[in-house]
């Protein structure tokens, strides 16, 4: 009902401001067309003629009447007669005499057409040059002439009375007209005014419309980032979970693959020291308990080397990358060996410039371990081991050089795979894991390892890490 | 169609009593009285320079009949006379105005486009009866208002003559 109520003025104002154009614009136009018709309408501007003219003839007759009696015989008096005649039957036609009536001028008509008559009886009744008397016909001639004169002056007054009345009625006609055209004017700019209100309300209405699109559109977005979050949170949450089984299926499968060996050499070792208890020196079986006890330290290791590998198979492992410097994490890595092995071997060169890793400490002090114990394992004792560092352009560079026997090139692509041993190796323990371990805590920081060996020259790891500089001023951080 | 069209007037010409009329040149005299003298730029004469018309060598000419309304009668009257151009081409006249001059010295100049562009008729007969020199005859120079509104104009009004007497070709 309120929403009724509010409608009715919108529409009431333009259509008003319409039907008042439309009623000025008529007015206007009945007006103007009145006054053109007005104009054309002028029987009585033609009257003054006719009277005018109706006197002549009534002076021509005098004049040929008298000019007869004087003896002209040019002059037609007869002729006179008929013109008069004639001109005082126009004034008693129609529209002439409804003019004179109305203008109270009847009596004055009719008895000038008395007279007519009287002049026509009177030159029909006598004969020849008597028909013409002055005698005779002025009398009546006179009291035509006078009749006609009054008849003449007061439609004259007449004339002049409807003439001024009609400018009257024209200037106030106009005045209307331009009255109405002033309302025409007014109407328009009201419907103007209103179409403008109309554009400019359309246009906010427009902008209010684009403006609650974009806040259901940011609205819209909001949502879709919160469910892709979730989705994401899901995501990775499976992915735990299916790292988390890939953990445990890896594992298993190395422990069911690898450990058996080990296992059966353990046993078997045991049981030959159960049964050949007696018969062993004291030295013989310290000797065994070694070798066992390096059985069961290799199984140690083994199992170490497997839950890593494992739980970079399950994607346990997570990175928390960070500015290091090498040189920090590689003289940490020697002074832990020496503590632990006692060796002298190793040997720590560094650059002029400090290489800085965006790298995980642990991570790359892991894969770096895995790489000095491979060089101090596989080459010989009397041969060091150098470490050096540096940075290559955008990466920094670790390089573990053993002189040892090297790698046959045939084997070197197989070199990372899990497992694989190679056969220089033989003899010596290894779990088949540590280089395959090392490259994947490398790729995990985003780096690399590698390998360049020469048969009987040596052998050369190098780790790549990204330089920390080079991280940070990436133009798009991961 | 065109031929025919193109020789139409030809043949209107040859059939028309206008044409028997006018091959009798010269004019022959009036027998009766005179009621319309044409003067000025005429072919053919009959008294001097002018042609002098008798009702019988007005009542030669093709009779055409006009109902119409005056500006000084009631109602519309229904005249009968001869076309203006049928009259001026019997005298064979050629000019571009008419002087009409009535008995009570009424005088004005009439194109004489106006006679081709309407049915202009010198009249002697209103409503059936001749008109008399005692009204507006003998002659009255009516042009069928009815038919054209731009005939219905104060200045179209000053060119019905009565009382016709005379035309002057110029």
């Amino acid at each position: 009902m309120a929403r009724k109520l509010r409608a009715v003025p919108a529409y009431a104002i333009p259509s008003l401001a319409i039907v008042a154009l439309t009623a000025f614009l008529a007015f206007a136009l009945v007006r103007l067309f009145q006054v053109e018709q007005a104009m054309r309408v002028n029987v009585d501007e033609n009257m003054l003629w006719v009277v005018t003219q109706a006197q002549v003839a009534s002076h021509r007759l005098d004049q040929a009447v008298n000019r007869r009696a004087s003896g002209d015989s040019s002059e037609d008096p007869e002729l006179r007669l008929d013109i008069l005649t004639s001109r005082l039957t126009l004034m008693d036609d129609g529209p002439q005499r409804r003019y004179l009536v109305a203008e109270g001028l009847e009596s004055h008509l009719d008895d000038a057409l008395t007279r007519m008559r009287a002049l026509r009886d009177s030159i029909a009744t006598a004969e020849d040059d008597a028909r013409f008397a002055p005698a005779r016909l002025t009398p009546h001639l006179d009291a035509l002439m006078a009749s006609l004169n009054r008849i003449a002056n007061t439609v004259m007054m007449a004339e002049w009375e409807s003439t001024g009345s009609r400018l009257d009625t024209y200037r106030s006609s106009l005045e209307q007209v331009i009255i109405s055209i002033i309302g025409i004017g007014l109407s328009g700019l009201i419907l103007v005014l209103l179409l403008l209100i109309a554009l400019r309300q359309r246009r906010a209405a427009q902008r209010e419309l684009m403006g609650h699109r974009d806040r259901l559109e940011e609205e819209v977005e909001r949502h879709v980032q919160r469910y892709r979050q979730a989705a994401e949170a899901l995501a990775k949450a499976l992915d735990r979970e299916r790292g988390v089984s890939e953990f445990y299926r890896s594992f298993a499968a190395m422990v069911s693959h690898q450990f058996r060996t080990p296992l059966a050499v353990i046993d078997s070792g045991l049981q030959r020291l159960q049964r050949r208890h007696r018969q062993f020196t004291p030295e013989q079986r310290s000797e065994r308990y070694t070798r066992l006890r390096e059985a069961v330290t290799q199984m140690t290791r083994l199992v170490e080397a497997s839950l890593t590998a494992a739980r970079i198979d399950g994607q346990q492992v997570e990175a928390s990358l960070g500015r290091h410097s090498l040189w920090r994490i590689v003289d940490r890595l020697c002074h832990l060996q020496i503590e632990a092995t006692g060796t002298q071997r190793l040997q720590p060169v560094h650059g002029a410039e400090e290489p800085w890793a965006w790298c995980d400490r642990a991570l790359t002090e892991q894969a770096l371990t895995n790489l000095v114990g491979n060089a101090l394992t596989y080459s010989p004792e009397d041969r060091p081991v150098s470490i050096t560092t540096a940075r290559e352009g955008d990466q920094v560079v670790c390089r573990v050089t053993d002189f040892g026997p090297g790698v046959p090139v045939d084997e070197q692509p197989q070199l990372f795979e899990r497992f694989f041993r190679g056969s220089n190796a033989a003899g010596t323990d290894g779990t088949g894991l540590g280089l395959n371990i090392a490259r994947h805590l490398a790729r995990i920081q985003h780096g690399d390892l590698t390998v360049h060996s020469t048969p009987g020259e040596g052998t050369t790891f190098t780790l790549w890490l990204p330089s920390a500089d080079a991280w940070e001023n990436r133009d798009a951080p991961p | 169609m065109m031929p025919i069209r193109r020789y139409l007037p030809v043949a209107v010409l040859l059939l028309s009593p206008l044409t028997a009329w006018a091959t009798e040149s010269p004019l022959p005299p009036p027998e009766e009285e005179v009621v319309l003298v044409v003067a000025g730029d005429i072919a053919l004469t009959n008294h001097g320079d002018e042609a002098h018309l008798d009702k019988q060598m007005l009542a030669a000419l093709p009779r055409e009949q006009l109902t119409t309304h005056t500006s000084v009668t009631d109602g519309p009257q229904t005249f009968e006379g001869v076309l203006a151009r049928d009259l001026l081409g019997a005298v064979r006249a050629d000019g571009e105005t008419v002087t009409a001059l009535a008995l009570n010295d009424y005088r004005v100049e009439i194109p004489t486009a106006d006679f081709h562009d309407y049915d202009v008729l010198i009249a002697d007969t209103m409503n059936g009866e001749r008109l008399t020199r005692r009204d507006k005859g003998p002659l009255w120079i009516v042009y069928p208002r009815d038919d054209h509104p731009q005939l219905q104009d104060i200045r179209y009004d000053y060119r019905w003559v009565w009382q016709l007497y005379r035309l002057e070709v110029e």
